[in-house]
This record gives C-alpha cells, structure tokens and sequence, in this order.
C-alpha cells in the first residue's frame, strides 16, 4: 500500500459547524441537506439516519462535487461517528460514499479507521479485511498481521465463522498448510455456532493433506460441543446484537446478565479470550450500561489481568459512559490509588490526568480536589517516620507553602500552570486547598495563631463563605480550644451570616448543644447567660434546628407590620399572595366588659379594595412555560 | 338485697373492673364499665343508694383522672350531681374540667353557662361567667352558639340596650362559622332604630360626624335624615361584611372542611396524616394573625384530637418561647405534654433545655432521676439510644456543676465523671444489642487535654482491646475514633502522634478483619498523613 494508508479521517478537524465556509448557492440548491444538518437530533437515530440518507442522495446529485462539499459532507459523517463509533451500518455507508467521492484508497482508509474506534465489531473487520485481499492481494504481510490482530479481537465471538472462512480462505490461497493447520487447531477449541462444519472441514483437510494431529480431536469436538449447547440458550435470545441510541429490550438486559453470569461462573473454567468477547459483544448494545462495565472490571481484576488491559478498561468506559454516572470513574481513582505503589510514576501521572479529566466533567465535585491533593502529598512530599524528624518537617512547610502560593495566586487570577495544582483549582474547590492549608497548619505545624489568622483571613472570600468543609473545620478547631466564645459567636452567625446547607447546620447545631453540656457547667451557664437577650447555648441550638433563621430576640416592629410579610399574604400557599383585607382596629380582642365602658369607633378596612383581586405569582407560566420556548 | 350489693356480686361487674384495672389506658373498658353502673343504677335520683352513687361519683371521677379531655364526660357528671340537687358540686365539676383545658373548651363552657344560666340569678355574677368565657373562647370558629346564649341572657336581663350592642358589634368582627345570622340581626336592629339620638349606642358622637356625616343632633327634619343615616350604616355594615365573609371563607375552605375530629378519642386511635397536616397549616396560619388569644385556643383545640402525638405540644411550646418568651408557660405545656404524648423522647429534651433556661435545676434533677428511675435506675438499658443520650448529656451538665468548684481534676469532668461514665461503660457494654455506640464513642474522643486523652484511651479503648470485644475490634469507626483521639491530643507533637497511630494503635488490628477495618483508616490516613498510605497498605495487604 501507498502512502495514502497512512491518512486516516481523524485528521479531519471535527469542526462545530461542518457547513461553514460553503457557497450560499450550493446552500440554497440543497436546503434538504442543510436542514436535515440545522435540525439534527443527536439522541434520535432516525434523525440521524436521515443525514446520512440526505448526504448520499447530495453524492448522487453532484457526482464530483468540489472540494469543500466533500470536506463539509465527511466532516458531517466524521461528526456522527466520532459521537457514535459503534454504528457499525454508518461506517459502511461512510465507506461507501468516501468511494464514490475520492475513490478507492480512501474508501479502504475509512475501514481501517473504523476498526480502530470499533474494534470489537466483526462486521466491519470483516468488511475490512474482504477488500484487503481483493484490493492488495499483493501485500501479504500486511493483510496477515490484520488477520492477527482481528483473531485477537474478534476471533472468539460466537458468530465469528465469516472471518475464520476468510482467514483460511486467504493461507490456503498462500498454500501454507502449516498455518492452516494451525488455525484450523486453534479453531475447534472455540465454541463457534458453527463449529461442527470447521470440524468437518479440519478432518477433510487433514486427509486430503494427509496430516496427522498430535491429539485426539474427537475429544475437542466433544468439549466444545457441550459448551456450544450450553451458551446456545443465552445466545438464542440476543434480539439486538447491535449499537442503538435509545433503551436495550428488557429481554435483551436479563438475558445478557444471565449470560455473563453463566460465563464467569468459575466452576466452568472457560477460556480467559472466551469471556471477554462476550463481555466486548454485550458492551455493543449496552454500552452506556455502567453495571456490565463495572461487572467486566471485576471479573478482569480478579482474573490477574495485566493492569494495562484494566487500565485501558476503565478510561473506555469513562469516555463512553453517560456524564452522570460516577461509580465507576470513582473506582477508577480507587483503582489507581491502590496500583499508585507498584509503579509511583505511571500511576500517580494517569492519577492527575484522570483527575483533571474528570474535574472537567464535574468542576462542582470538590471531593475530586480532596482525591489529589492526598495523592500529590503522597507522591511529591513523600517522607516516612524512619527519615529525620528534620527533614519530615521541611517537607511538611513546603507543602503548606506551596498550598498558599497556589491559593493566592488563585485569587490574584495569575495561574502558574507549571504548578499542576494550580491548573486544577476552580471557584468550587478552592476552599478544599485552604480547609488542607489550615488544617496543616494546625495540626502539623501546630501553629494555633497562623491557624487563627488564617481563618480569619479567609473567611472574608466569598468564595470561601459558604463552604462547608472550611466551616466544620472552623468547629472542630474552636472546639478543641473549648472556646466557648468563638463558638457561640458562630453557632449564632449560623444561618443569618454564614449560610451552610439545612442538615449541616442541624448537625453542627445537635452536635453543639451536647459538646456544650459535656464539657461546661451551671457556673459557666449562668454567667454566660446572665442578660436576658443573650445567647443561649443549650436551648437555642435546639430552637435553632430546621428554622436556620431563628433569632431568639421577637421584632416587634417586624411583628407589627407582619400584615406585609410574604407569609402573611400567602396564608400557607405559596407563590399565591393575597392583599387579604383587614379590619385595621379590630376590637376582637377586647372584652365585652370592657366595650361596654365606652362607645366603639366604627371599623376602618385595609385592602378592601382588593377584596376580588388576588395576585398570583404565576412561576409555572412565568418561568417555566417561558424558559421552555 | 339492695342494688349496690347486686351489682358488685354481678360476674359482669367483676369483668369489668377487672379489664380496666388491667388495662387502665384503654378507653372503651372505661365506656363499658361506666354505662354498666349507670345503667343498672338508672332512674338515678336522691332516692338511689348512697353507695351505689358514691361508685358512679368514683368511676367518674377516677375515668376523668385517666382522660382529661373528655368533655362529655364532664359534661354528664356534673349535669348527674345537678339533677341531684348537688349546684355547687356541679360548678366544681364544670370548672375542674376547664382547669384541664387551661380555660379553653367551647363545649364545657357552652354547657356550663346554660347551667349557670338557670342556677346564677345574680346578674352581674352571670356576666362574668359569660365574660371568662368569652376571654377564653369567644374567638372559636364554631362559637357562635355561645355568642347567641350570651345576647340571649343581655336580652332577656339587662334593661338598657347599651352591652346588647357592643357585644353584637364585637361579634360582627369575628370570623365565625355562622357570621352572617349576627349580621342580620344587626341590620334589623338598624332598621329598628326609630330615633337618631338611638344611634349613639353604636359609636361616638364624633365618629359618627366624621365618618359618615350623621349628626344626631340634627335639627331638620329628622324622619329623611334618620332614613339617610340608616343607609350609611348599612353600607359600612356591608363593608365590613365582605371582609369577614373573605376571613371565614378562607379558614373554612382551607382548614376548618378539613378537620374531621373535633374531639378527643383515645390514645389508641390513629389521627390522620391529612388531619395532623391542616392542623399544622392551620396553627402557622394561626400564628400569623397574631392574636394571642385564638393562637392559645386553636392550639388547644388541635390538642383534642392530637393529644397523644408529640408534635402539636412541641409546636405549641415552641410558640410560647420564640413569639411570646414565655418560658414557664412553655414549661408547663411540655410538663402536661409529658403526660399526654405517647411518645416522649423529643419533649423531654426540650424540657431539659427550657428547665436549663429557667435555671430551674431542682426540677431538671428530679426529671432526670426520674427518667433513670422510669427504667430501674438503668436507663442505660432502653432500646431509644436518644433518651439516653439526653439523659447522659444533662446529667453530665449537672455532675460538672457539682464537682467543678471542689475537684480540679479532669477525670471528674464531663463524661468522664465516674458516675455518668459507668453507665456509658455498661452501655458500651452491649456491643451490638444495643444502639448508638458510635456516637458514644465520637464523643468520649472530644477531650483534648492530656490527662482526659489518657483516661479514654485507657479506659474506653485500651480496656476494650484487653477485652476482645470484636463488635469493637472489627469495626472500623472504633478505629477511627482511636486514631482521632490521639491524633487531636493538644499535648502531643505532629511526629509523635503519627508515630504512635502507625507504630502502636495500628499493629493492634487484626489483619482478618482488615476487610471491615481498612475503608476507614484509609479514610483518616489520606486525610491526615497521605504519606502513611504505603504503610497502611503494606500493613493489611491480603496475603496472596
């Protein structure tokens, strides 16, 4: 083969709008095509099917099209499949139209590129291998280590016959027995559909060739028998072998379940290369199912596999696997921290970069910080009790100093991206490096008044306000000081200044109360609470609890004018607020002794006029409705 | 033989008796044995034996004891010792009954004052009955039957019309079930009026002048004029009709056509969530219009059917200390609570704090001793970890007081105090029959000075790993807790706490339970000393 195998459409730059930069005539010629592309739904296969149709009937129309309606069209399918490489009919059809438009060795690069982001997909090797040796039937290295490298991936699935016929075909065209031979061995140890007819062929050949097998294969043949017939109840009921955009058949799910169970039931003892291509065929259709990939690692760590094939598990289904699913990326990290000893360097850098990666997913997900700020401590400022305390030490203040670099410079906005810390901090996980600031230092470094600063010093970031993790860890620090003080002082800014999720405050507020009653006493009570409007740790923290508003002193201005408040004009349903009408000097309250002393005033009426107007903060039509246009 | 001797030989009788006092808080045993004695002691009058009537007084009163809040139960005793002849035994009985609704039954009072309405002849007397229960009542939703006994009396006693008109005008204000029976009667009254001088029973002079123009000393021809004054008032009247017609109608259709249960039942009888729910709504609502007196009332009467659910009790003294600082009045209502409510875990904790409040710490001693004494002075023993847990913490705020001034030493303090802490040790005792132990734990770790560290470690944690208690050993927040123990000692360096968790706590866990023990560790570890992640690992690493 030329130079030209060397192009692959990946070199296409994924553009965001494939259409651009095209004549307006061309456009206006072909409005199906443009709207087929304008509207396109990526979630609906017939919307895409549709494209593509679209994009072959434009290739019919124009023939030869100039160079930037070719760009634009394998731009739009390279768009399709880079989302979807598993539409295996799409690949063809790809091939197909890059044939009609630029001829045969680009056409052939398409199959090649299409084994490489589907590789498990037996249709397309096949398609791919077929026009190797019908094209290049010269290059036969090449199309042999293809062969080999389909075997691996493909060569035990179930319906696998089409390739085998193939790769015999081909060294029976070479007329190397040896090799045939060899295939045909390896051939009848796999559980084929059609592994009867291989054994048939294998013994015709054996006599024609008159060879002889080292091994009795009638005793294969039985073996692998009663394997077939034992899978052929799983493997009759696969309805749909295929990718899909939209829900598996419930059939399908239970039946692949059973499936996978059936084959990694250990007292079967099959073959390693078996399982997994059933577990690669499985993850066809259920590709975006987190439990099967999750049930494919396990059984890969328990079966001792290298961790590369692990490894490059994991990143496959992270790339594949829908944003919101995060059990198996968090086992991923698990994973990595828990290899991190057997080779620190490898590890700790597919470490970061998976981090990094996944913070891109979940910028809000502060625990992503946590993860590496434990890994990089681990990895970089690595020292152990057996060193010199000295040492042990230097390292701990060169942590902390680069920690409130990073913070500062953060905050400054001027990123230094040779930290990689740096890179990595965002606006929700900033408070996570300075809650590890703190607590170094208060707990390493033991420096309470640094420690004291900082919090302080903090605090007054916005970004830094509201953050749980600094907050609890504020706690924790007052409370081994017992400093009743501080603490009341924050139990109290709770929820009017220092605004902390509902159940956290319920927490610290339950937690408060005992810690206060555990570890003070009348004396101090009392002292503590000697004016009446002050403070009162045992009670009010048990005031406080799911009403994070509470303040102990009544308003009385807010109370007599209550009649405005929100609460009061929805009267308990919310969002409708009424200016309910009043008597505004009511005399319900006053006895009937007393009325009787002195002649009454007559009623005067707040809101009368109102009386048929009740106002509805319509959220439904005015957010919703409208948001949804 | 007499009656009295034939019904306690009775075998029904005896059945009777014999499941009340078996099952005291059961209701219907009560209905039964009372209708029992009733029945075969009717027709009841002076003649009927004294020591037949002396039975039905006792089971009366004795059933009354057992369920406060049931109103018609007053009601018939007191109406028994009326139709005895017995007046003032009857008051005592209608008024021992609103005593235990803190003044506020509609049904007692409307009763009691048609009593008093026949025995009083006293005018003035039977105002202030009328008066009291206005106080209490008078802003009821269903009130209305009392309003009309009241005008009724004013009608048919009082000779100037004078508190006939303030108490219809008062009416008229109040959102009531039946508001709109009161307005007509007003409008009648209106047209009654024959001379415009009749119209300063309704208002002042000047208000009349200068809010609706009429002058009763008006020298023209008064008959049109008297003619054009009624119209003005019967459109303020109208006016103030829409508005309470807008209030009634909204209490109704939101909360009142909702509430089913206008009664007390029984502790047996399950109260609807949809009930509870518009009771809740309608006591916020309640706040919110702000007069103390309907706040008071509703509250008492969601307590009707709810008195055996803690919520409305703790809402109820809630208001009381936020809105009104009425500490000892909240006090009370959880006092009363304590005795109602079939579950009483979160009132007691509010009363520890609201006694703590009042200073009041005679009475928290006695609760607490109580609550110890309740369960055989082994509250370590109940199943609800949080009644102990409540206890536990009150008592140790007490045993601080007590000691703090004579001893110095830490081991006196806090839960470390010997008598609190036996009985955290028996607790802790009982491993996984009982619940909690994780809390217990995490809090007998918050000591940070170095002799109160030693002594848990000592005592807690050192004592349970002589022990071998695996509840403990194989779990990994015990685990935790030991390493945070050391790990937050004020006393203690950096280096040296690290070295003594890796080289001295760590070495005690058994690797065969390694598998419960590691996610936690490894959890402290990365959070405190990532760089002791190799050890730990190493440490349990399975064995191939």
């Amino acid at each position: 083969m030329s130079d030209e195998t060397h192009f692959t459409i990946e070199e296409i730059e994924p553009r965001r709008d494939a259409l651009r930069g095209l004549d307006t005539l061309f456009l206006q010629d072909n409005e199906a095509l443009v709207q087929a592309y304008r509207d396109l739904d990526w979630s609906n296969i017939h919307s895409l099917t549709q494209m593509v149709d679209t994009i072959e009937q434009t290739v019919v129309k124009y023939g030869d099209p100039n160079d930037s309606i070719k760009l634009a069209l394998e731009t739009i399918l390279w768009q399709i499949l880079r989302k979807y490489p598993l539409l295996f009919g799409f690949w063809k059809r790809f091939t197909t139209i890059e044939y009609q438009l630029f001829g045969l060795k680009k056409s052939i690069a398409v199959l090649a590129t299409s084994v490489k982001w589907f590789p498990t997909s037996l249709e397309l090797w096949c398609d791919y291998l077929n026009v190797l040796c019908v094209n290049n039937p010269n290059e036969k290295d090449f199309i042999r280590k293809n062969f080999q490298i389909a075997k691996g991936l493909i060569g035990k699935q179930f319906l696998s016959h089409p390739f085998w016929d193939k790769f015999i075909e081909f060294e029976v065209g070479q007329e190397n027995w040896d090799d045939v031979q060899k295939i045909y061995e390896y051939i009848i140890e796999i559980p084929l559909h059609q592994y009867a007819r291989f054994f048939t062929a294998y013994k015709k050949f054996l006599n024609e060739k008159n060879l002889e097998t080292t091994r009795n294969i009638d005793i294969v043949l039985k073996r692998t028998q009663t394997i077939v017939n034992e899978i052929w109840q799983f493997e009759s009921k696969i309805k749909q072998p295929f990718f899909n955009l939209g829900e598996v058949l419930n059939g399908d799910l239970e039946n692949w379940s059973k499936y996978l169970k059936f084959v990694i039931d250990s007292s079967k003892s099959l073959d390693k290369e078996f399982i997994m291509s059933v577990f690669d065929r499985c993850l066809i259709p259920c590709l975006y199912h987190e439990k099967v990939w999750i049930m494919y690692i396990n059984w890969l760590t328990k079966e001792d596999v290298p961790d590369e094939v692990i490894v490059d598990t994991y990143q496959r289904a992270s790339t594949f696997l829908p944003l919101d699913f995060k059990t198996l990326r968090y086992d991923f990290l698990k994973f990595l921290k828990k290899k991190y000893k057997s080779n620190n360097i490898l590890f700790n850098k597919i470490f970061n970069e998976t981090v990094s990666r996944f913070l891109k997913i979940w910028p809000n997900d502060v625990s992503l910080m946590t993860e590496y700020i434990s890994m990089w401590k681990r990895h970089s400022f690595k020292n152990s009790l057996d060193q010199p305390p000295k040492e042990i030490l230097e390292k701990q203040t060169s942590f902390t100093k680069i920690l409130e670099a990073s913070i500062t410079n953060y905050m400054n906005n001027q990123i230094d991206t040779e930290v990689y810390l740096q890179t990595l901090i965002n606006d929700k996980n900033l408070s996570i490096v300075v809650v590890e600031l703190i607590k170094t230092t208060w707990l390493v470094l033991k420096n309470n008044m640094q420690t004291r600063k900082y919090f302080n010093f903090y605090q007054k970031n916005s970004l830094i306000k509201d953050s749980v993790p600094f907050w609890l860890t504020y706690y924790k620090f007052e409370k081994s000081n017992v400093n009743f003080t501080k603490l009341n002082k924050f139990i109290r800014q709770l929820g009017v200044e220092i605004y902390l999720p509902t159940t956290v405050m319920n927490d610290i507020l339950t937690d408060y109360r005992t810690f206060y009653l555990t570890h003070s006493n009348i004396v101090m009570y009392e002292s503590s609470t000697t004016d009446l409007n002050a403070f009162d740790p045992i009670l009010y923290p048990e005031m406080k609890i799911s009403n994070p508003k509470y303040d102990p002193i009544v308003d009385i201005k807010a109370n007599s004018e209550r009649y405005k408040s929100t609460e009061w004009k929805e009267a308990g349903h919310i969002g409708i607020m009424a200016e309910r009408p009043q008597i505004s000097n009511s005399i319900i309250e006053s006895n009937s002794g007393n009325l009787v002393q002195r002649p009454l005033n007559l009623p005067n009426f707040r809101n009368l006029e109102k009386i048929n107007q009740v106002k509805i903060n319509d959220l439904y039509t005015g957010e919703f409705l409208s948001k949804s246009k | 033989m007499d009656k009295y001797t034939t019904l306690i030989n009775d075998e029904n009788f005896s059945t009777f008796t014999l499941n009340v006092s078996r099952y005291p808080k059961s209701l219907v045993y009560w209905e039964r044995l009372l209708n029992y004695i009733v029945n075969a002691s009717t027709p009841i009058c002076k003649s009927t034996e004294p020591q037949l009537l002396e039975l039905i007084r006792y089971t009366y009163s004795s059933m009354l004891n057992v369920f406060p809040y049931l109103e018609n139960y007053h009601i018939d005793f007191a109406l028994l010792e009326y139709k005895l002849g017995n007046v003032s035994t009857s008051h005592k009985i209608f008024q021992r009954g609103l005593q235990a609704f803190n003044q506020r039954s509609l049904l007692l009072w409307t009763s009691y004052l048609k009593f008093c309405n026949n025995v009083i002849l006293n005018q003035k007397q039977l105002f202030k009955k009328y008066e009291t229960a206005e106080k209490y009542v008078g802003l009821h939703f269903f009130s209305g039957e009392f309003w009309d006994l009241y005008l009724e009396q004013i009608r048919s006693r009082c000779v100037s019309s004078r508190r006939y008109w303030s108490v219809l005008r008062k009416i008229l204000e109040i959102p009531l079930h039946s508001f709109s029976k009161f307005y007509a009667l007003w409008l009648q009254h209106i047209d009654e009026v024959m001379d415009l001088k009749q119209l300063s029973q309704l208002t002042s002079k000047d208000e009349l002048l200068k809010k609706l123009k009429i002058d009763i000393t008006y020298s023209g021809r008064k008959g049109p004029y008297l003619q054009d004054a009624k119209k003005k008032l019967k459109k303020i009247t109208k006016e103030m009709y829409m508005v309470v017609q807008y209030q009634v109608l909204e209490i109704y259709s939101i909360f009142e056509s909702n509430i089913y249960t206008n009664y007390y039942t029984s502790p047996e009888t399950v109260a609807s969530s949809d009930e509870i729910e518009t009771w809740i709504k309608y006591l916020d609502y309640t706040i919110n219009l702000q007069t103390d007196s309907l706040i008071h009332l509703n509250f008492q009467r969601a307590l009707l059917p709810l008195a055996h659910y803690d919520i409305i009790w703790i809402k109820y003294c809630k208001w009381l200390i936020h809105e009104k600082d009425d500490l000892v009045g909240a006090k009370n209502i959880l006092l009363t609570g304590l005795k109602f409510s079939l579950k009483k875990t979160k009132i007691i904790k509010l009363l520890y704090s609201v006694t703590c409040k009042l200073n009041d710490y005679e009475l928290l001693r006695n609760l607490l001793e109580k609550s110890d004494s309740s369960y055989s002075d082994n509250i370590e023993n109940v199943d609800d970890f949080e009644i102990f847990w409540d206890y536990l913490q009150f008592k140790t705020f007490c045993q601080n007081s007590l000691y703090s001034s004579r001893y110095s030493d830490s081991q006196s303090s806090g839960l470390l105090n010997k008598e609190v802490f036996d009985k955290v040790w028996k607790r802790l005792s009982y491993k996984d029959e009982k619940s909690g132990q994780e809390i217990l734990l995490n809090y007998l770790i918050q000591f940070y000075s170095k002799d109160t560290v030693e002594f848990v470690e000592k005592n807690v944690f050192q004592k349970i790993i002589a022990y071998g208690w695996e509840y403990y050993l194989q779990n990994g927040t015990f685990w935790h807790c030991y390493c945070r123990l050391v790990y937050f000692d004020t006393s203690r360096s950096y280096l040296d706490k690290r070295q003594y968790i890796v080289k001295r706590i760590w070495p005690k866990i058994d690797k065969k339970s390694a598998q419960n023990v590691l996610p936690s560790l490894t959890e402290f570890c990365q959070s405190y000393f990532p760089e002791e992640l190799d050890t730990l690992e190493e440490m349990f690493a399975q064995e191939p």
